[in-house]
């Protein structure tokens, strides 16, 4: 559960969502960083309502999906969206649960339709960034498309 | 500084939503401007709407001024220097502001009506291959940016090429058609996305992405991503979902380019 104890919530405050058919887009206003929740983290993020204990979820999963899910895949999914700031409180797991790649074994997920939840993350690059890179040699300062590298090393 | 400009010859453009008043001490110099704006604009009127920025260039004895509103960006005989500091410049205005368009740092040619995306930071060698692609036989849209709509369609961002001089610090401008290519003119749905950095690698052996993924890795070189995140994840979504994506490191260019072309004319 939280570290309050309540159910798991997803936090919609501050975030952009964009649905993908098996993955979901997040950008967090707050801190600039893009997530890409993949099958099985997205699931589990929609179940997050606050309302839904982790046993009810990896029962609903296992409907949607046609396959058993152990609460521990689930357990794995929420840590990682808490990491992600995804929740709106951290979650704490009552008592110590299996290592992510003990869940991966046990579950036999390489054969599984379900994939292990993974969260990928990227901070969004400034402007400048993102074009730039920052390759200019050291102290870079870049104002335009650094093509040209001026001698004190600030991208012309 | 730009005031000494005065009013001795101004034009209004229209790009990408946004507005440009380009101003030169005379017609010469305003057409020198005009010339080297890059990407898809037009001559519009005065006082038809709040211009977003101004570029003047102030010609005088054997220098020229380049400066965008007060600032002066560029002093120099050097009218390549000049043309290359306003491409640049420009292009990264129209990539911060516009919200017509979501602007990708990115390479793109087209092949068979469908556009190639080759993204990457600067360095990457993303301009070489580009290139390499041209010679390949497709044609050339841009080495710069990837202009995005709201379909996941990919526009022209015409330009000449830029390629780093050994030792990397200067550029030379080379013209598509002194490459034997020729430039693009419509917007293209997208047929792939490729992410190959140059790593001397003997064979180009790239992973596929999933949609995601893939759309994480654009919104990494989207000159907008902080500023328009909203914009961006739904055009970048766009691409990813109908184009494969895929990512490795690469050795020769022109290598590199033959397994896409020829993954492409696959049936």
């Amino acid at each position: 559960m939280s570290t309050n104890n309540r159910l798991p919530q997803a936090r919609r405050d501050g975030l952009v969502v964009r649905d993908l058919p098996d993955e979901v887009l997040v950008y967090d206003l707050e801190d600039n960083k893009a997530h890409c929740l993949n099958q099985t983290a997205a699931a589990v993020w929609r179940h997050c309502d606050g309302e839904t204990t982790v046993s009810e979820m990896s029962f609903r999963l296992a409907r949607e999906f046609s396959t058993p899910v152990d609460e521990d895949v689930v357990w794995l999914a929420l840590e990682t969206l808490s990491k992600s700031s995804l929740l709106e409180e951290p979650v704490v797991r009552p008592t110590p649960g299996l290592a992510r790649r003990d869940v991966v074994r046990r579950a036999g997920l390489a054969v599984s339709v379900l994939a292990v939840p993974a969260v990928f993350s990227v901070l969004a690059p400034t402007a400048s960034a993102a074009v730039c890179g920052g390759t200019c040699g050291g102290g870079i300062v870049c104002t335009g498309t650094c093509t040209v590298c001026a001698p004190n090393n600030i991208c012309q | 500084m730009a005031d000494d400009v005065g009013r001795a010859a101004e034009q209004v453009i229209a790009a990408y939503g946004l507005r440009v008043l380009l101003r030169g001490t005379d017609s010469a110099a305003l057409e020198l401007l005009l010339d080297s704006m890059p990407g898809d604009w037009r001559q519009a009127e005065k006082g038809r709407g709040r211009t977003a920025v101004v570029f003047s260039l102030v010609a005088c004895r054997r220098e020229y001024k380049l400066y965008r509103d007060h600032e002066e960006l560029v002093r120099t005989p050097d009218l390549a220097l000049v043309r290359q500091t306003l491409i640049g410049f420009a292009g990264r205005y129209f990539g911060e502001f516009s919200r017509a368009r979501t602007f990708v740092h990115a390479g793109v040619v087209a092949l068979n009506g469908r556009a190639i995306l080759v993204a990457g930071k600067q360095n990457s060698g993303k301009t070489t291959l580009t290139a390499a692609l041209v010679e390949a036989g497709a044609v050339y849209l841009s080495d710069e940016y990837a202009p995005i709509d709201d379909r996941g369609r990919v526009h022209p961002f015409a330009r000449p090429l830029s390629f780093r001089e050994p030792g990397g610090v200067s550029t030379r401008l080379q013209s598509i058609e002194a490459l034997g290519g020729i430039q693009g003119t419509r917007a293209l749905p997208v047929s792939l996305v490729v992410l190959a950095p140059y790593t001397g690698a003997r064979r180009w052996r790239p992973r596929r992405l999933t949609p995601g993924r893939a759309a994480l890795e654009l919104l990494n070189h989207t000159v907008s991503a902080q500023t328009a995140s909203q914009q961006a994840l739904e055009r970048l979504g766009a691409v990813t979902t109908s184009a494969p994506a895929l990512k490795g490191g690469r050795g020769e260019a022109a290598d590199t380019a033959r397994l896409i072309v020829r993954r492409l004319r696959r049936p």
